[in-house]
């Protein structure tokens, strides 16, 4: 079951963990995010937030992808099947163009 | 020192005023030097807090913003237009600080983006000002 939940978060380009979470419990984690129930936590905790903001035009839910974006990696969270799933991936980094 | 939150709303709003939509660009008093609409009243908020929010503003000239917000961190609406109002404050104020959880250094300011087919709502805290900019998809 797990490799079928997983199977599509291991290809994600430049992905270095995932997080499979539901109702706040974690079914699968990776890399970086191995065993990380604090930021399934407040992944859970962000993605319940958001689903409360409803624009005028009542979008249902508002989002398709929450993304939270650092400095050098983003976590990028969506849901399906009751499940949230989570991967952290290295932010694309520009390499300086040598004059 | 700024007065009292209470003062703000009054000098912004007038008695019992409602505190939507807060008048625009150069309304803060004594800071516009002379512009149209400078004796306008203030919005509440921080000391600052209406020049910080005048950026984003000025970003609905963008045609593809159709809203911004500014909130503080008690989600408080310190000015808004367009597509994000109100009810919308609180929200954003909670996403931004939750975010901010996700990683211990404190520099490391996080951008919350609510992505759709339709649009992405960009969310960061800038100091104690939280902004969001709704933006559709080109």
């Amino acid at each position: 079951m797990s490799s079928a939940l997983t199977q599509g978060l291991e290809r994600v380009p430049a992905q270095v963990g995932y997080l499979v979470i539901s109702d706040g419990a974690v079914l699968a984690s990776s890399g970086e995010l191995q065993n990380d129930e604090v930021s399934a936590g407040l992944l859970s905790g962000l993605v319940a937030a958001a689903s409360g903001l409803r624009l005028q035009r009542g979008l249902d839910p508002p989002f398709k992808r929450l993304s939270v974006v650092f400095g050098d990696h983003s976590l990028l969270v969506t849901v399906s099947g009751q499940k949230l799933f989570v991967v952290k991936r290295q932010n694309h980094v520009q390499e300086p163009v040598t004059v | 020192m700024e007065g009292t939150l209470e003062q703000h709303l009054e000098d912004t709003y007038g008695p019992g005023g409602t505190g939507r939509d807060p008048p625009g660009p150069g309304g803060e008093r004594g800071q516009a030097g002379g512009k149209k609409g400078g004796a306008g009243p203030r919005p509440a908020g921080p000391p600052g807090a209406h020049r910080r929010c005048v950026s984003p503003l000025r970003s609905m000239k963008s045609p593809a913003v159709v809203g911004v917000l500014c909130t503080d961190s008690q989600g408080l609406n310190l000015g808004c237009r367009g597509t994000l109002s109100d009810e919308h404050a609180g929200v954003i104020s909670v996403l931004a600080q939750q975010a901010a959880k996700l990683t211990s250094d404190p520099t490391d300011t996080p951008v919350v983006c609510l992505e759709s087919d339709s649009g992405n709502i960009m969310i960061q805290k800038h100091d104690s000002i939280t902004v969001a900019v709704h933006k559709l998809a080109s």
